[in-house]
């Protein structure tokens, strides 16, 4: 703090005589861009817009200056100014129309001037072709090089060989800490109701912090200050609609809506109807998730924002026989809020204050009612869940003109419920468990951005935690560097050198994206996980084809993870205590090399990326303590996806992704134990190797998407999306199952031995899909 | 030309990739060969000689029929094991407490086992059996609540203390074992186990015993007046510990092939299987 108040000191001096330049860059219907480029091309510096837009740029000893806005998708707009002294200004850049796509040339790319973030913007997010035609925006990172995918069709992501829990995941500042629908095969992101999505794996800027491996930002869009939008899409699985719009006449105040919600419970009301009568068994499934914002523009110089996100899934199972019904389910939900105050403060300081609400909770229940023998009614319920109440403060800063400082805290308050058990019986007492833990967190951070010479620049930044629970507290620093290296040809190094901590950790199974995410808080015996990064890579940004290249090297070590201990899985935690069944202390190895090349204008554009790497853990009981690979090290991990603009109507958009089976545990022998031991192993035991010692063939996809577009008319603007998803119909394994299989006497069918094989289980094979969207 | 392109891409796509074989083979270990022996001292031996087999093979329990099993004591070789028509390895020789045993097995087509060389634990001679117990009357007949069982032994027990204990009722026709003991004490990282009526305990953290109780939490050992209470208390080896420790969690997720994997540590090094010692003492409390 005391750096920061002698640059607040010094200020005022060092401005006399220099060129300010501060204010926001919109779109044409108000909506703020995030990170567009504010570009000087006399003195060769630029700035980037933050998440409101706002930007603010000092040319020292300067007269005038010519600068260049420029963001994706948009024209780049120049505004001159000849005198020197403040000035405020906001730029409003116009989208491009398809006929004049052009490749964008001098625009330096975000990617160059922002040490670690990578951006995808969502207009390719949205051509690229997808399952079932839902775009996911979890499921595009995965193209990205150091982000796998999990299981086939899952949305979680793993980052560096980190877990999903290690991924900080904000929807407006908000954390979420469960992004599946429909048990994985949907992210709970509309991207409708999407802006922007940046992503950090490494050089984390000090103001994120709590989570090892990511920080992955997205912003939802504040809706149009000029006129009412409608947005109507229709896909296999589920539908959207989205309204976003001015309120009032005063235009300062703007609203967005939308909303999705699957019929998959419509398909089965026909058996519903039956099982209300005297049909016997059904199933159902819905899901539905609503974003929603308002911005509200108090002056020019404040705004006020509040975003909200709903979501809920249900599955439940019903059983009829003569003696009665039974149902059991599965239902779990987030829900976000956040209210954010965006103020400018003077001419070059910007303060970002946010309350912020987050909860998720998942239950898992069974209802009996029996009406024979004896009527009976039993009702069995097992949730877990979590809920956090945040404060952050941001102040951003430009002191000198190459500075940016930006200094703030988080305060967190979590209750964690790892376990809530109820059972009713009309028998019996009832039975009701609850396990409650409650948790702090108090954070300071303090970054400067500065360019030290023109060849030379840093990321600097500092936090301080302190984390509290239940008597123990833990007091952590996490310095972050990261440097800069303008080298010839105009090829940027960049290096940076990350400490996390991460006080939450997550008890789940990484295979299918069922709902069991039981988040529980370190504790006095299972203290925060800690990561220790460093990476290094060369970038550099062919300014004639609009194209980014960059090869990265990265090392990680992270302490003090979790696992189930032998023996246990996810499905007892809710009978026991969860510090009975982990194994702690564990520690983690990455390391890898990441090449990406990514075009984001242009009529051709896509990205290709590929990366070898390697992923290890250890834990003292687990695998006779010696290190073993990470459930999904891939060592080669390739993807591509060209999106092609053929003329004003059509779009066509391919990928392809290759990587390494996953590792899994498989036995290596079996052998008897004593039948008086044997009364639970069936008579003999396995033994392993090496725990992941097996690999999964390695999987391959090729996907194809069209898309079809009649602009604007009389029915507004119509698209059509369609396309296939596992072009070559690959059976990628999805588990394996071990099957009995009979062996025949010759030329008879008569079955002298069984054998057993495994099989591979694949999910899908060529998957067509559909999808029509409407915008008026 | 590129439209043709593309679907000759297509084409040869589908062909390499589209149609493969979806069956996993994992490959056949050689054979190795089990041995179970659960030795008392004072007490002729046998030994279970068996073979292991790849994950997916037929379940292969049939005794190995043509081994030769010697048995060492102090590293001398004392006797040879016959086979019976049982599937067992006899001998009539007695082991005793406070000797080291080992045995060696060898059989056609498999690689010769040895297993580690393992003391015979002292006897837990028992001076006497506290009980903490109080009355219900329940009609004409009385009933016994038992709180804790307090054993004291005749002399202090030293070195590493590896204990079972199995508690019955006698007078009772089916002889119901008690489960559910819990020690009186612990010593931190202790561990325990709780198997067919056998309860077993890590009391090895500590350097001396002179005493051990047990608290019972089970209705199963309640009991009516003039009871007899049978207790068998043994010090085992630390693998016969260990290994009963492990099996308990290979039974909780028997998933067959995909059970969380769990190890059962063996002491018959170049093969599997265990080589149990205990000393046991009988004692019977009655009413």
């Amino acid at each position: 703090m005391r750096y920061l108040m002698v640059l607040f000191l010094i200020t005022p001096l060092y401005m006399w005589g220099q060129l300010s330049i501060s204010g926001y860059v919109t779109a044409e219907e108000g909506e703020a861009l995030i990170a567009a480029h504010v570009f000087d091309t006399l003195s060769q510096q630029g700035v980037l817009s933050n998440t409101y837009g706002f930007f603010h740029i000092n040319i020292p000893k300067g007269e005038k200056v010519v600068l260049r806005f420029s963001f994706v998708g948009y024209k780049d707009t120049i505004i001159r100014i000849d005198s020197p002294g403040k000035h405020t200004l906001n730029a409003v850049l116009e989208p491009y129309f398809l006929q004049e796509i052009v490749v964008k040339a001098n625009a330096q790319p975000y990617e160059a001037a922002k040490i670690g973030a990578v951006q995808l913007p969502v207009q390719q997010i949205e051509r690229m072709p997808s399952m079932l035609g839902e775009t996911d925006v979890l499921k595009a990172l995965t193209l990205l090089p150091g982000v796998s995918g999990g299981t086939e069709g899952t949305s979680n992501i793993f980052v560096r060989g980190g877990t999903p829990d290690q991924n900080l995941i904000l929807l407006d500042d908000a954390p979420v800490y469960n992004v599946n629908h429909l048990f994985g095969f949907l992210s709970l992101f509309n991207s409708d109701a999407i802006k922007n999505v940046e992503l950090y794996k490494s050089s984390f800027p000090a103001r994120y912090g709590g989570r090892l491996s990511s920080v992955l930002k997205i912003s939802m869009k504040e809706g149009n200050r000029e006129r009412i939008n409608k947005k109507l899409s229709i896909g296999l699985i589920a539908s959207r609609l989205m309204l976003d719009g001015p309120l009032g006449k005063s235009k300062r105040t703007t609203f967005l809506c939308s909303a999705r919600s699957s019929y998959l419970d419509l398909l089965t009301l026909p058996q519903r109807i039956a099982f209300e009568g005297s049909g016997s068994d059904f199933f159902n499934y819905s899901l539905y998730d609503i974003n929603a914002k308002i911005s509200h523009q108090l002056n020019e110089r404040h705004r006020l924002f509040l975003s909200y996100y709903g979501g809920k899934d249900r599955f439940t199972q019903n059983f009829k026989d003569i003696a009665g019904t039974e149902r059991t389910g599965l239902k779990w939900g987030n829900q976000t809020l956040t209210l954010r105050s965006a103020k400018q403060l003077g001419h070059s300081a910007f303060l970002n204050t946010s309350l912020i609400y987050s909860r998720y909770q998942f239950e898992q229940f069974s209802e009996d009612i029996r009406s024979q023998p004896d009527p009976a009614k039993q009702f069995y319920s097992s949730s877990s869940g979590l809920r956090s109440f945040q404060a952050r403060q941001t102040l951003e800063y430009k002191p000198l003109p190459a500075h940016d400082v930006s200094a703030g805290f988080e305060a967190t308050a979590w209750r964690f419920t790892p376990q809530k058990n109820e059972l009713k019986a009309s028998n019996q007492p009832d039975f009701f468990f609850k396990e409650v833990r409650d948790a702090t967190s108090l954070s300071f951070f303090l970054e400067d951005d500065f360019q030290a010479t023109r060849y030379l620049g840093f990321n600097l930044g500092l936090r301080w935690n302190q984390y509290s629970i239940s008597g123990s507290s833990y007091q952590y620093w996490e310095p972050r560097l990261a440097s800069r290296i303008n080298l010839p040809e105009g090829i940027q190094w960049k290096t940076s050198l990350s400490w996390m901590h991460q006080p939450l950790h997550l008890l789940t199974n990484n295979g299918v994206g069922l709902p069991n995410d039981i988040w529980v808080p370190a504790t006095a015996n299972t203290p925060p996980q800690q990561s220790r990064q460093w990476s290094s890579g060369l970038f550099k940004y062919f300014e004639n084809m609009g194209l980014e290249v960059s090869l990265e090297y990265y090392q990680k070590y992270s302490r003090n993870l979790i696992d189930y201990r032998d023996g246990s899985n996810f499905l007892e935690a809710l009978d026991q205590n969860w510090e009975s069944i982990i194994e702690r202390q564990g520690e983690g190895w990455s390391e890898g090399i990441e090449f990406f090349l990514h075009k984001k204008t242009g009529r051709l554009n896509g990205l290709l990326s590929y990366t070898l790497s390697k992923h290890d853990r250890r834990f003292e009981g687990i695998n006779g303590g010696n290190k073993y690979p990470f459930q999904f090290d891939r060592r080669h991990d390739f993807s591509a996806s060209l999106n092609y603009q053929l003329n004003k109507a059509w779009n066509i958009a391919c990928s392809g992704i290759f990587h390494t089976g996953n590792a899994i545990t498989l036995p290596t022998e079996k052998y008897p134990v004593p039948s008086d031991l044997a009364t639970y192993s069936g008579g003999y035991v396995f033994t392993y190797d090496q725990r992941n010692g097996y690999r999964l063939p390695n999987y391959h996809r090729a996907d194809l998407g069209f898309a079809h577009t009649k602009s604007k008319g009389k029915f507004g603007s119509r698209e059509w999306r369609f396309g296939v998803y596992n072009l070559y119909s690959r059976e990628n394994t999805y588990y394996i199952q071990s099957e009995n299989v009979r062996i025949y006497e010759p030329g008879t069918l008569n079955i002298i031995d069984w054998d057993v094989r495994l099989r591979n289980r694949y999910l899908f094979r060529l998957l067509p899909y559909v999808a029509f969207t409407r915008s008026w | 030309m590129q439209k043709h392109l593309i679907w000759l891409t297509f084409c040869v796509l589908f062909l390499c990739f589209g149609c493969q074989p979806s069956e996993i083979t994992l490959p056949i270990p050689e054979p190795k060969l089990v041995v179970y022996a659960f030795w008392q001292a004072d007490h002729s031996i046998e030994v279970r000689v068996q073979r292991s087999s790849g994950p997916v093979e037929d379940t292969a329990t049939d005794a190995v029929n043509n081994a030769t099993v010697v048995v060492y004591e102090n590293d001398a070789p004392v006797d040879t094991l016959r086979f019976d028509e049982n599937g067992l390895y006899k001998s009539s020789f007695k082991p005793r407490a406070g000797h080291a045993y080992h045995l060696e097995v060898h059989a056609i087509g498999f690689a010769g086992v040895v297993s580690e060389k393992e003391s015979m634990p002292e006897r837990p001679d028992i001076a006497q059996v506290l009980t903490i117990d109080s009355t219900l009357e329940q009609g004409e007949q009385t009933r016994r609540l038992f709180s804790l069982f307090n054993i004291v032994f005749e002399r202090p027990l030293y070195d590493t203390l590896f204990f079972t204990l199995n508690a019955r009722l006698l007078d009772i026709a089916d002889a119901r074992a008690l489960y559910w003991l819990s020690p009186g004490f612990d010593c931190g990282e202790n561990s325990s186990y709780s198997f067919n009526g056998i309860y077993g305990c890590d009391l090895s953290c500590w350097p001396a015993i002179a005493e051990i109780s047990f608290e019972t939490s089970n209705e199963e050992f309640d009991t009516y007046a003039e009871s007899k209470q049978g207790i068998t208390l043994c010090r085992v080896n630390e693998a016969h510990h260990e290994f009963h420790e492990s099996i308990k969690n290979v039974g909780l997720v028997d998933d067959g092939l995909f059970s969380s994997p769990t190890l059962l540590p063996s002491n018959i090094e170049g093969g599997y299987g265990l080589l149990s010692l205990s000393t046991c003492t009988y004692f019977e409390i009655k009413y």
